[in-house]
């Protein structure tokens, strides 16, 4: 009995060494009740519920992969205005300078409070995002998109080493991280020594597709999209729910 | 004598709630002309609404918003009229912005005194209905007055008079003074958040640090100030303008001498803690004939942009008949400033602003025209590139 104790008490002394000196996150005992990361409302709630915790965790890296016209900007923006209600500004990396503030704020994003970076290339895109990371005042990023990086065989490495210290720096300031991406290729899906390196540092990946466009008369009036939940490190993966995205000057969906 | 301040809070609210008694509970925002939110109720605030929102963030922020637009005449005419019942009480009535007024009242004592200013509450309660009865602060001191009537609930009365005063202005916040932004987030970095910590330190730090308007707003918050009640048809007005040779063809050209001129206006409203309500700009062309523009403001201020905003929209629609040879800009109204300052008052050091040091780092490592901050100017263009302005982002 006296040496179960002992050990016990040495474990104990072990778990409080190691997480004063490396942080209260970095070992912690088995519990049965589930802890809910920190996270951020997508704003359709039939998504929020298929997604586990209630919507994309902070500090995390989450990637909306899709074609053109398939609700990823959509959906970045309605999780972007989501953060700022809490009164803290976010950052929008446009590498393609595509950025369309008129459409954001018809989202819901408060154009005072939205930082947006338009680097002069990739390197300098992700030399900014990282520097982005570092500050705890920002509550999100948006990066736009990671499709438009250069695939030679250096800048991959240095996007590589990039992503390596931006899942320690997010950790730390807990702001929530959102990449664009163009939808994976069906030959990249087939093998596998294809360049993954953006979806093994994600927690999640949401592939968006469009289904089909809602129409009301000859006009179309927004159009239906398919969310697909490729991984999710908080909850159950390989879910689909869909999503419609009307275009009446405001964003509405509630996730059908 | 003691000073008397009269105090309406969101006026034109609530007028429009004295005539729609159901609108109390309902969200409600009043836009002024350039679409932005002047004041919004309590509900429409809970709902994120926020003065200074363009009317489109406000529908956003709250679906069942109820936004009008403010009928700055109606509201004007029935401030005119408030106006008019204070003469009957005193000689000296000056206003501060719509629903805010000081008056010098006659030397009494404090018993007195609440007498007086209950007799007043229910004068202009018994004329202009329970919505717009006032909170009435009293003291000898304008600042402490005004920080009464902001400290107690419509309808009461809080006279703060004699060896009251130090101790009423010591526990309140420090935000109370008109100071800038920079000012107000340097003193909370240094753990100042009370008028009372603020009127305690030493006088020349105070001058060192924030200069003689730092110097003047610790004299307030010790309870010393000398400002007197000023008669509205006696308020001052600043001028300033400039010849051009060769006269100036182009709107930009204008823009920026207006600019230099309105900076050296403002300067000195600002060192006083003063806003004006008034704009009048004149342009004389080099065939003789004349443009003159007047602005009445829905509330007072001494912020550049928006003055320059104004005039930039108004003569880029104004057709110019031949280059202009002079331009002449009048600021009148001349107010105190701190009716706005205290309503739209920011949160000392929020999180854009601390930004601002590592915008300017960037901005020295990568150049210019990194950062961006977008505004939507005009809506209902069909392309997106003449919706939107991209400009530097400035904190």
């Amino acid at each position: 009995m006296a040496r179960n104790q002992n050990r016990h008490r040495r474990l104990e002394r072990t778990i409080t060494h190691i997480q004063h000196q490396w942080g209260t996150e970095a070992i912690r005992k088995g519990s049965r009740k589930t802890r809910v990361p920190p996270h951020v409302p997508t704003g359709f709630a039939a998504l929020d519920k298929a997604l586990g915790i209630g919507g994309i965790p902070r500090g995390r890296i989450t990637i909306l992969s899709g074609a053109p016209t398939s609700g990823k900007v959509t959906l970045a923006a309605r999780v972007l205005a989501n953060v700022q209600k809490r009164g803290r500004p976010v950052a929008y990396v446009d590498v393609m300078h595509t950025c369309d503030a008129d459409y954001l704020e018809r989202c819901g994003v408060r154009l005072q409070e939205l930082l947006v970076v338009r680097p002069e290339n990739g390197r300098q895109a992700l030399e900014l995002t990282l520097a982005l990371a570092k500050r705890s005042e920002l509550a999100a990023i948006l990066f736009d998109h990671w499709g438009a990086l250069g695939k030679s065989r250096q800048e991959r490495r240095f996007a590589s080493g990039v992503l390596d210290h931006l899942v320690g720096r997010l950790a730390k300031t807990r702001a929530l991280f959102l990449v664009l991406d163009d939808p994976l290729p069906l030959w990249q899906r087939l093998f596998p020594f294809a360049d993954r390196t953006l979806a093994h540092y994600a927690t999640l990946h949401l592939a968006l597709s469009r289904e089909y466009w809602l129409l009301s008369g000859p006009d179309v009036r927004g159009y239906r999209a398919q969310v697909s939940i490729l991984k999710n490190k908080f909850g159950p993966a390989h879910k689909r729910v869909p999503i419609e995205i009307h275009f009446n000057g405001t964003v509405r969906g509630d996730g059908i | 004598m003691p000073v008397l301040s009269c105090y309406i809070p969101a006026f034109p609210l609530a007028l429009l709630k004295r005539a729609n008694p159901r609108l109390v509970q309902r969200p409600l925002a009043l836009v002024g002309n350039d679409e932005r939110v002047l004041v919004a109720s309590r509900p429409a605030l809970n709902a994120g609404v926020m003065p200074g929102q363009t009317a489109r963030q406000a529908r956003i922020a709250c679906p069942e918003l109820l936004l009008q637009e403010v009928d700055l005449m109606q509201a004007r005419n029935e401030f005119e009229a408030l106006l008019s019942l204070l003469d009957l009480y005193s000689d000296a009535v000056e206003p501060a912005g719509l629903g805010n007024v000081y008056l010098a009242a006659p030397d009494l004592k404090v018993e007195e005194a609440v007498a007086y200013c209950q007799d007043l509450g229910r004068h202009i309660r018994r004329e202009f209905g329970k919505a717009l009865q006032p909170a009435i602060g009293c003291d000898r001191s304008k600042f402490t007055a005004r920080a009464a009537a902001r400290h107690t609930h419509t309808g009461t009365v809080r006279v703060v008079l004699g060896e009251a005063e130090v101790p009423f202005l010591r526990p309140l916040p420090v935000r109370l003074l008109p100071l800038p932004k920079e000012d107000l987030r340097l003193l909370g970095f240094l753990g100042i958040y009370t008028l009372g910590q603020y009127a305690a330190l030493s006088p020349r730090a105070v001058f060192q640090q924030f200069g003689s308007r730092g110097r003047l707003a610790q004299e307030w918050a010790r309870g010393h100030d000398r400002r007197p009640v000023i008669p509205r048809d006696k308020r001052p007005n600043l001028s300033g303008g400039l010849a051009f040779d060769p006269p100036v063809e182009t709107l930009p050209g204008l823009l920026a001498a207006a600019e230099d001129v309105l900076l050296q206006l403002l300067t000195r409203l600002q060192e006083r803690f003063q806003a004006a309500q008034l704009l009048q700009a004149r342009l004389s062309f080099v065939f003789g004939s004349d443009y003159q523009d007047v602005w009445h403001l829905a509330a007072p201020t001494s912020a550049l942009p928006r003055l320059l905003a104004l005039l930039s929209e108004r003569w880029q629609e104004q057709p110019w008949p031949a280059p202009v040879s002079a331009l002449s800009l009048t600021l009148g109204e001349i107010q105190e400033a701190a009716d706005e300052q205290l309503t739209l008052f920011p949160g000392a050091g929020t999180p854009v602003e601390l930004l601002g040091e590592w915008v300017s780092q960037v901005r020295r490592r990568y150049g210019e025209g990194r950062l961006l901050q977008a505004r939507v100017l005009h809506p209902t263009r069909l392309q997106v590139e003449q919706r939107v302005s991209w400009q530097e982002f400035t904190i």
